[in-house]
């Protein structure tokens, strides 16, 4: 069935032609260029996303040989929150749009301190135009409240081989010149060595690339457990809120690796992305009539002070974008 | 810790990318067939950080002291540092895969374990780790691949030669966050003159360094200098011994440890330049943020000699997660196998 689908995705994206001429603000959809534009800024502003080149045999013509999509690997997904339990605090609430449509969704709306993955929403800062949508996005993945006992801890012992004579013949010399290694994960509460002080925790490694059938960038995530065992999709379901788990959120063969992972599936992407743009457009229009109303008449606009260099500068961005 | 207690370091901990093993089942297919002497492999570790809660109640966190493979452990460029993520360090590593699982559990670990650490001593010894000091951290895998099943059996090594007696802290030199040893402007300084300074090197240089202050006659103005280890003579030429600080790449996070490379640094230190007191800086920096307040820095002392006739004895087999010596597994048939992803799609 899998492979039935990705055959068929394959051929509906060997079909559908490369995106030309912008359509960025019509549509919110963006050509390779721009992709690789908004990435090369990315990479410039947040230097811990890089470009990487993925399989030989998976390369894009479309896309530069060295520039085939962006990672940042090891962002720690702090909070082992597994049931994580609704409260009122983690209401989701309904953001309207000015005319009611295509409302979407906030969530842990009543919480103060958002429960969210920081290292990833400080990673993707500055990433421009895409910056809210994927912040957005990525605050649908819920991460975990993290107190109770980590379960995972005893492998199965059925996929084991017998290892017991293994480690027989290796004998370390006393060694009093090293922390123990830690094991612990964020359930140890007890204090026996500065080695508690380490934690063990999730971490997940972050993708984007270029989805050339959809036109817009793709997230896609990769998870490792507290041993940095590869996460299974079952696992990483655990993260997600089952809201989004398998529709928004779902696991398909990443475009330039032989590799399955969650990913956010673009199908809303453009539209979500035009709503953003055209809202902050108003925003910033609305900000500069207001401070244009608050110079008195003798200050120009050409003799700014230092402190409205930043809203002119945004208002210039817009203006590019127009 | 105080003056006086052993030097305690923070090991290294494995962590190997899914596509590495993908990597590796295409480098067993197509290149190694039955081959199953060592090659070798690419890994590279960045700077340890620890992370802020956004949440105020929470303490801040240190992150395991990774030492990653990525997709790319396989790829031999001319330089070293070619090929791994930014902010990261190279590190050369040595794989025996083996064809089964007999032979994976019947090998001569401790005999592989000692090539690794006498070539690291013979790096020492040649010289060869003043000119390319990422050769100090040096490691070695083992691994089995279970090609039908998806399963990757593995073992990791990280030799540290042993100091003996261990390395002490000095009077004072008590590990001390660098933000009560330099004030922010002669941080900024530092942190200027040492992304100029790793802009320029390949081969490790970049994770192990020399600093000294420089004194410009009519400045008051303090301002750093940063070096190669091969340029030890010049550098701190009429520099006091006191005045001397060293520096690395810390993958560790922990408040009062550093990390394993500094293990065999300081053998190299004392081996090549007869050190017996050092100030040592570990450099560890928030990625792209140019903030390096991290840092710790501390003074050492260290053994008397390190007895050149035989090769020193050396640890550092790491444990499993049950805190064992023993092998890991990773299984990625879930990731890998197409029966199971035909589950998990929708």
């Amino acid at each position: 069935m899998n492979s039935v689908q990705t055959l068929f995705f394959g051929i509906r994206e060997y079909l559908s032609p490369v995106l030309k001429n912008s359509k960025f603000k019509e549509t919110g959809c963006i050509t390779p260029e721009e992709f690789v534009a908004a990435g090369d800024f990315l990479v410039y502003k947040c230097p811990t996303w890089n470009w990487e080149s993925g399989e030989e045999s998976k390369k894009r013509d479309y896309l530069p040989p060295e520039k085939q999509f962006l990672i940042t690997r090891n962002v720690p997904c702090l909070r082992r929150v597994k049931q994580m339990e609704y409260t009122d605090e983690d209401a989701e609430t309904q953001i309207e749009t000015e005319n009611g449509e295509d409302a979407w969704v906030a969530t842990h709306s009543g919480r103060v301190i958002v429960t969210t993955n920081i290292e990833v929403i400080q990673a993707i800062e500055g990433e421009g135009e895409d910056e809210e949508i994927v912040a957005k996005r990525l605050s649908q993945i819920k991460l975990e409240e993290a107190r109770e006992k980590e379960e995972d801890n005893i492998p199965d012992m059925d996929d084991i081989p017998d290892m017991d004579d293994i480690a027989d013949n290796v004998v370390e010399e006393e060694d009093p010149a090293a922390i123990a290694a830690s094991s612990h994960v964020p359930s140890s509460s007890h204090d026996d060595g500065p080695s508690d002080k380490i934690l063990q925790v999730r971490t997940y490694d972050v993708f984007i690339t270029y989805d050339k059938y959809y036109q817009t960038p793709r997230m896609w995530l990769f998870g490792y457990d507290e041993h940095r065992r590869p996460l299974t999709s079952v696992q990483i379901f655990e993260d997600v809120s089952q809201d989004y788990a398998k529709k928004t959120v779902t696991i398909e063969t990443h475009p330039h690796l032989n590799m399955s992972l969650a990913s956010i599936h673009p199908c809303r992407h453009a539209q979500v992305m035009k709503k953003i743009i055209e809202k902050m457009n108003d925003e910033s229009i609305k900000k500069f009539e207001k401070y244009q109303a608050q110079l008195p008449a003798s200050s120009s606009v050409n003799n700014p002070g230092n402190g409205n260099n930043a809203l002119q500068a945004e208002q210039a961005q817009v203006r590019v974008d127009q | 810790m105080s003056a006086g207690d052993i030097l305690r370091f923070a090991p290294f901990s494995s962590a190997v990318e899914a596509t590495f093993w993908h990597a590796l089942t295409t480098q067993k297919i197509d290149v190694y067939k039955l081959d199953d002497d060592l090659k070798d492999v690419l890994g590279y570790y960045s700077t340890g950080n620890s992370v802020v809660s956004r949440d105020p109640g929470e303490a801040a966190i240190s992150m395991p002291a990774r030492l990653c493979l990525g997709a790319n452990a396989f790829d031999r460029n001319e330089s070293s540092s070619r090929g791994i993520p930014p902010f990261s360090y190279p590190s050369v590593g040595q794989i025996k895969n083996t064809n089964t699982i007999e032979e994976f559990k019947q090998l001569d670990k401790p005999a592989l374990f000692k090539r690794v650490a006498d070539q690291i001593w013979h790096d020492i010894v040649s010289g060869d780790a003043v000119t390319q000091p990422h050769l100090l951290t040096r490691f070695l895998l083992i691994t089995f691949a279970d090609l039908k099943k998806y399963k990757f059996h593995f073992w990791f090594a990280f030799p540290a030669l042993l100091a003996d007696p261990p390395c002490a802290l000095a009077d004072q030199g008590e590990p001390r966050n660098v933000t009560e040893v330099w004030d922010a402007n002669e941080l900024e300084k530092l942190s200027t003159a040492y992304d100029a300074y790793r802009q320029e090197q390949t081969d490790g240089n970049a994770a192990f360094f020399l600093i000294k202050k420089k004194i410009e006659d009519g400045d008051d103005e303090k301002d750093f200098a940063v070096g190669r280890l091969q340029d030890w003579n010049t550098f701190f030429e009429g520099v006091d011994h006191n005045e001397r600080i060293v520096g690395f790449a810390d993958p560790s996070s922990l408040p009062a440890n550093p990390g394993w490379p500094l293990r065999n640094f300081l053998v190299l230190l004392q081996h090549q330049w007869l050190v017996k007191q050092i100030k040592v800086l570990c450099f560890r920096e928030i990625p792209g943020k140019k903030d390096i307040s991290q840092s710790i820095f501390l003074t050492v002392k260290l053994p008397e000699s390190v007895s050149a006739d035989e090769n020193p004895k050396a640890v550092g087999w790491e444990k499993n997660p049950q805190g064992k010596l023993g092998p890991r597994t990773a299984d990625l048939a879930p990731l890998m196998d197409p029966k199971q992803l035909a589950d998990t799609s929708v």
